[in-house]
C-alpha cells in the first residue's frame, strides 16, 4: 500500500525538492537547538555537596538557606569508594562527605584541601576528641570536619532470634542459615570479621588476612544477599525474610518506629563506631559557599536532627541538649562521644588496604 | 539534467570537477557507502576507539595505592589464569545472559509474528503497548520483581493464602534464577522490536505461493517465515546478549551471592577495591569471551539460514 | 473490540500476546499499587491508603528537574541516533565496499565494552579534552550505545531491501536525495518508528553511564538511584514511576487520536 502511494506519489511529482530541503533544514535546526532549551533555571552558583542520600534534606542546611535563599546542590554517592573514583576522575565538588578512615587516601589523591577552621562559627563547639581522629590532620593542618558518628552492629528479629548472649557469632550461626544479610562493603564487613577471628582488623599480618578469609568464606553460603545500602536489609528484615543484618543506628530508629520488634545489638566482642564528616575538595569553585555549608551543618539544629530523626550522633555538643535526654537514649547514644566511641572498636584505615579490599571482593564473587 | 546544465558544466571547470565527483558517487558504489557510513564511524571511532584503547593499556599495568604503575605487564592476566575461579565465573555469567537471551527472544518471537501478520490496523497501537512499561525506570522494575518473588511477595502470598505452603518459599529471590527473569523481562522489548521489523518486511505474496504450492501453515511458517526472519531474530539476540552479560544492577538487587557476575566483580575493581588495572583485565577478558559467544551465534544460525535455503 | 476485530480468525497466538502483555504490565503496575500505600516498606499485605506521595512528589522541584532533564536527553539521541544508524545501515544493505564486516564489528563495540568500563573511559576522555561534564556529555554517551541498536534495526528492515525502486526514481530523473527522501525514507519508516521508540526508551532508562558523565544535573534514573538507598523517599519514586506510566497512556491516546483525524488531510497533502 505504501509502495503504491509512493509511486503515485512520484509520478505526479508532488513533493518538490525545496519543500524537502525546508524540511530537513528545520529538522536539522530543531535536533541541534533542543540542548540549549533551558531547563528550569537553577539555583546560580549554589555550593555542590557529594553526599550519601538523606543528607540533601533542607533541616541539615539551615543556616546556609537562610543566607543564600536556596539549597545547596546535592549530588550522591552509593558509597565513598565510588565518590573516590568518581572525584579521581575530575568531578569537582565544593563539599564531600567521607568518614575518617577514608581521608588521608583522599587528601595523599590530592582531593583535598586544609580547613580553616577559623571560619566556622560552631568549630568551637565540636566535641574535641573528634577533631583529632588520626589521618583526619596533617602537617598541622585539618583536613576534616567531623559532622556524624554511631555504630555498626547486628540489628535482629528478637521475636526470630534465639540466642544465649549477644555476639558477633549470629552472623556465623547456621541455624539461620539463608536468613542473614550484610554490608557489600569491605570498610563495613571486614573488621566484624577480624573483630570475631580475634586479630586487630586494621593491622592484620598476612596470616590474620587468611584467618579473616577463611571466616568470610564460611559466612558466604549463610547469607541471603551482600546489601549496598541499609534499605535493602531494612525492607528485608520488616519482611522476614531474613532475621539479622548488619547495619547503622538509624535501622533501628526506622524499624521500631514501624512497630517491628528489633534490637540493635551491643556484641561481646565489640561494637563497631565510626566517625563521618566534611571535607573541601581542593579545586573547591564556591569556597566561601563551602564554609557556609559545613558550618551550617555543624549547627544545633541540624545536630539535634539528626539524633532525632536519624539516630547518628552529631559532632556539635550543643546539639544533644538540644536533642534532650529522652531522644538520646532512644537513639542509644551517648553525651560523651569519646566514651561511646571507646567502648566499641573504633574504624580506621586497614594498613594493607589493597589486599584486604581485593581479599573481600573475591569472597563475595565466590572465587 | 537539462543540455543547457550540461553544456555548462563543460564551460565551467569548477562544475566540471563537481559532475565528475558526481558521476565517481554514482559510479563507484562502494565510495557512496564510505560516504554514508562516515558520520556513524567518526562518532564511533572517536569516541570508542581512543577509551577501549586505554582500557587495553590499563590491563597491562598495575595498582600501587594511589599511584599507577605503568611498567608494562602481564601480571593482572597471570593472576586471573592462576585462579581457576574467575574463568568460571566469567563463564557463568555467559551462561547466564545465554538463558537470558534464549527466554527473551523465544518468548518474544509469537508476539512479534502477530503484530505484524495477525494485527493490521492498530500495529503501532501494539508496539507502544509493549514500550510504555519501560518508560518506567529500570530500576523500579527491579524493584517489582523483588516486591514479586520476594519473602513476603505477591506470589508467596498468594500460595499461603490458597494454603500451598505454610512457609515462604526463599528460593525465589536472591538466585541466579530471579536474575534470568527480571533480565527477560527488562530486555523483552529490544527483542521484539527487531523481529517485528524483520517479520513485517516480509513479502506477502512468498507466503500465497507457498499456500498454493499445498503448504501447510506450518510447513509455510518453517520454510518461508523463519529463515526470512532470521535477520530479525539474529539482532535481537545480539542486542540482549552483549549488554546482559556485563550487567551488574540486577544482580545486585536480585542474585544474592551466588547471582553475582562477572560485572559485579569488574564494578568493585574499580569503586571498591581501587584496582583499575585488574578489572580493565576482568573486562578484556569478559569482552573477548562475548566476542567468541557471539560470533558463535552468528555462524550457527547463518549455517541454519543457508540449509533452509 | 476493536483492536481484535480485524483478525482473520482469533486463535491461540492472540491469547499468548494478552498473556505476555500481562507479563510485561504486572511488575510494572504494582507501582500504582504501592505509591497508594501507606507505608514506607514495599511488602505485602498493604496498610492503609494515602495520597502523600503524590503530594511529595509535586513538591519535590529536584525531581521534577530530573524528569525534564531526561526527556530532554533521550528525544536528543534518539533523533540524533536513529539518522546515523539509519545512514550506517543504508550504507550497509545498499553497497558492497571493502571493509564491510570490520566495520560492522566496530559498531558492536559500544556494546561489548560493558557500561560501567565505557563510562570510566569516556569520563578521563572528557576530562582531558576539558569539556564540562553536563547533559551534553551524558546525550553523547547514549548516542554512543544507542546507534548501534538503531543500526542493528534499520538493518534488519533494509536488508532485501528492493534497490530497482530507487532505480526508476533515478530513471524518472530525481536527484539522489530526493530519490531517499521519497523512495527509501518511505519504506525505511517502519524501522525507523521503531528505532526511534527504541533508542528514546534506551537513553530514558540509562543509568551507568549517566552516572559518570552527570555533571551536577541529574537525569531521572540517577535520581531514583539516590532515592532508592532510602526507603524513607521511595513511595515518592514509586509514586513518579506511576505519573509516567499514566503520562505515556495519555500521550499515546492522543496521538492515535490524531493519526485518526489527520488521515485524510495527511494523504491529500501527499
Amino acid at each position: 500500500m505504501e509502495t503504491n502511494r509512493l509511486i503515485d506519489g512520484l509520478a505526479e511529482g508532488t513533493l518538490s525538492r525545496r519543500n524537502l530541503l525546508k524540511g530537513l533544514s528545520a529538522l536539522g535546526i530543531g535536533v541541534t537547538m533542543v540542548p540549549y532549551i533551558p531547563g528550569r533555571a537553577r539555583a546560580a552558583g549554589q555550593a555542590v555537596y557529594f553526599t550519601w542520600a538523606d543528607y540533601e534534606v533542607p533541616e541539615l542546611h539551615g543556616d546556609y538557606i537562610k543566607k543564600h535563599g536556596a539549597a545547596p546542590e546535592s549530588s550522591f554517592f552509593a558509597d565513598e569508594g565510588e565518590g573516590y573514583q568518581k572525584m579521581r576522575a575530575g568531578f569537582t565538588p565544593d563539599v564531600a562527605h567521607p568518614c575518617s578512615y577514608n581521608v588521608k587516601l583522599w587528601r595523599e589523591s590530592g582531593l583535598l584541601q586544609p580547613i580553616d577552621t577559623k571560619r566556622l562559627s560552631n568549630w568551637g563547639d565540636v566535641i574535641g576528641s573528634l577533631k583529632t581522629i588520626p589521618g583526619t590532620q596533617h602537617g598541622g593542618k585539618q583536613y576534616f570536619v567531623p559532622f556524624d558518628w554511631g555504630n555498626t552492629s547486628i540489628l535482629y528479629r528478637t521475636d526470630q532470634v534465639d540466642i544465649k548472649e549477644e555476639s558477633w557469632g549470629l552472623m556465623w550461626d547456621e541455624r539461620y542459615k539463608g536468613r542473614l544479610a550484610t554490608f557489600a562493603g569491605a570498610n563495613e564487613t571486614v573488621p566484624y570479621a577480624a573483630v570475631y577471628a580475634g586479630v586487630d582488623p586494621w593491622n592484620m599480618s598476612d596470616a590474620d588476612l587468611a584467618k579473616v578469609r577463611a571466616l568470610l568464606e564460611k559466612q558466604r553460603p549463610l547469607i541471603r544477599f551482600y546489601a549496598d545500602d541499609e534499605a535493602t536489609i531494612e525492607q528485608a528484615i520488616k519482611a522476614g525474610e531474613i532475621v539479622a543484618g548488619s547495619t547503622w543506628n538509624s535501622s533501628s530508629i526506622a524499624l521500631k518506629n514501624e512497630g517491628i520488634p528489633v534490637k540493635f545489638m551491643n556484641p561481646k566482642e565489640g561494637i563497631m563506631t565510626w566517625v563521618c564528616g566534611l571535607v573541601i575538595h581542593k579545586n573547591a569553585p564556591s569556597l566561601d559557599k563551602a564554609y557556609d555549608l559545613i558550618d551550617s551543618m555543624l549547627s544545633a539544629e541540624a545536630g539535634k536532627f539528626m539524633i532525632v530523626e536519624y539516630g547518628y550522633g552529631h559532632a556539635n555538643t550543643k546539639s544533644f541538649d538540644a536533642a534532650g535526654d529522652k531522644a538520646i537514649e532512644a537513639a542509644g547514644l551517648s553525651r560523651d562521644a569519646e566514651a561511646f566511641l571507646k567502648a566499641g572498636v573504633f574504624s580506621n584505615e586497614f594498613k594493607n588496604r589493597d589486599e584486604v579490599l581485593k581479599m573481600f571482593e573475591e569472597v563475595k564473587a565466590g572465587l | 539534467m537539462t543540455s543547457a546544465a550540461q553544456s555548462a558544466a563543460r564551460a565551467n571547470p569548477i562544475l566540471r570537477l563537481g559532475k565528475s565527483v558526481q558521476g565517481a558517487l554514482f559510479r563507484y558504489a562502494g565510495l557512496r557507502g564510505y560516504i554514508l557510513f562516515s558520520p556513524t564511524l567518526l562518532v564511533l571511532v572517536g569516541a570508542m576507539c581512543i577509551p577501549v584503547g586505554m582500557l587495553v593499556i590499563y590491563s597491562f599495568w598495575t595498582q600501587k595505592y594511589i599511584e599507577i604503575d605503568t611498567t608494562l605487564t602481564l601480571a593482572n592476566y597471570l593472576q586471573i589464569f592462576n585462579k581457576t575461579s574467575y574463568m568460571l565465573l566469567i563463564g557463568k555469567s555467559i551462561l547466564i545472559s545465554t538463558a537470558v537471551t534464549t527466554a527473551t527472544v523465544v518468548l518474544a518471537y509469537p508476539i512479534a509474528y502477530f503484530i505484524a501478520f495477525r494485527v493490521h490496523q492498530h500495529k503501532i497501537v501494539w508496539l507502544i503497548l509493549i514500550t510504555v512499561p519501560f518508560w518506567t525506570s529500570y530500576l523500579l522494575r527491579v524493584f517489582s520483581w523483588k516486591v514479586i518473588l520476594g519473602y513476603n511477595g505477591v506470589i508467596n502470598s498468594a500460595l499461603k493464602w490458597l494454603g500451598i505452603v505454610d512457609q515462604p518459599l526463599a528460593f525465589l529471590l536472591h538466585n541466579p534464577t530471579a536474575v534470568i527473569i527480571t533480565l527477560a523481562h527488562a530486555w523483552a522489548p529490544i527483542a521484539i522490536l527487531p523481529i517485528f521489523v524483520s517479520l513485517e518486511k516480509i513479502d506477502r505474496s512468498l507466503l500465497e505461493a507457498a499456500t498454493d504450492l499445498g503448504d501447510g501453515p506450518v510447513a509455510r511458517f518453517l520454510r518461508v517465515t523463519l529463515p526470512l526472519s532470521i535477520p530479525g531474530v539474529v539482532a535481537a539476540s545480539m542486542l540482549v546478549f552483549i549488554p546482559t552479560v556485563g550487567d551488574y544492577i540486577t544482580p545486585q538487587l536480585v542474585g544474592g551471592p551466588d547471582g553475582l557476575m562477572v560485572g559485579n566483580l569488574m564494578h568493585a575493581m574499580f569503586f571498591k577495591a581501587n584496582n583499575w588495572p585488574l578489572g580493565s583485565a576482568l573486562a578484556i577478558l569478559s569482552a573477548a569471551a562475548i566476542t567468541v559467544t557471539s560470533l558463535a551465534i552468528w555462524f550457527l544460525t547463518k549455517h541454519a539460514r543457508e540449509r533452509a535455503k | 473490540m476493536n483492536l481484535l476485530a480485524n483478525l482473520r480468525r482469533p486463535d491461540g497466538l492472540l491469547g499468548y500476546s494478552i498473556l505476555y502483555l500481562i507479563f510485561l504490565y504486572v511488575p510494572v503496575l504494582f507501582l500504582p499499587l504501592f505509591s497508594f500505600n501507606d507505608s514506607i516498606y514495599i511488602t505485602f499485605p498493604l496498610s492503609g491508603f494515602t495520597t502523600q506521595w503524590y503530594e511529595k512528589m509535586i513538591e519535590s522541584e529536584v525531581l521534577l528537574n530530573a524528569l525534564g532533564n531526561s526527556v530532554k536527553v533521550a528525544a536528543c539521541v534518539s533523533v540524533i541516533s536513529t539518522i546515523l544508524g539509519t545512514l550506517a545501515a543504508r550504507a550497509f544493505t545498499r553497497y558492497r565496499f571493502a571493509g564491510r564486516k570490520p566495520m560492522l564489528g566496530l559498531l558492536v563495540l559500544p556494546l561489548v565494552v560493558p557500561g560501567i568500563i565505557l563510562g570510566i573511559a569516556l569520563l578521563i576522555m572528557m576530562n582531558w579534552a576539558g569539556i564540562e561534564l553536563s547533559l551534553v556529555t551524558i546525550g553523547a554517551a547514549h548516542v554512543l550505545i544507542a546507534t548501534p541498536f538503531a543500526t542493528f534495526v534499520m538493518i534488519s528492515r533494509l536488508e532485501g531491501f528492493d534497490a530497482n525502486l530507487e532505480e526508476a526514481s533515478r530513471d524518472l530523473g530525481e536527484s539522489g536525495w530526493t530519490t531517499f527522501w521519497r523512495v527509501t525514507f518511505p519504506l525505511a519508516y517502519p524501522g525507523i518508528v521503531a528505532s526511534l521508540l527504541l533508542t528514546f526508551t534506551e537513553s530514558f532508562d540509562e543509568f551507568i553511564l549517566a552516572f559518570f558523565l552527570a555533571g551536577n544535573e541529574a537525569t531521572l534514573p540517577l535520581y531514583i538511584w539516590s532515592q532508592l538507598r532510602f526507603p524513607k523517599t521511595l513511595p515518592v519514586v514509586l509514586a513518579l514511576g506511576a505519573c509516567i506510566l499514566l503520562a505515556s497512556f495519555i500521550v499515546i491516546t492522543f496521538a492515535e487520536w490524531v493519526r485518526r483525524r489527520g488521515v485524510k488531510p495527511v494523504e491529500s497533502d501527499s
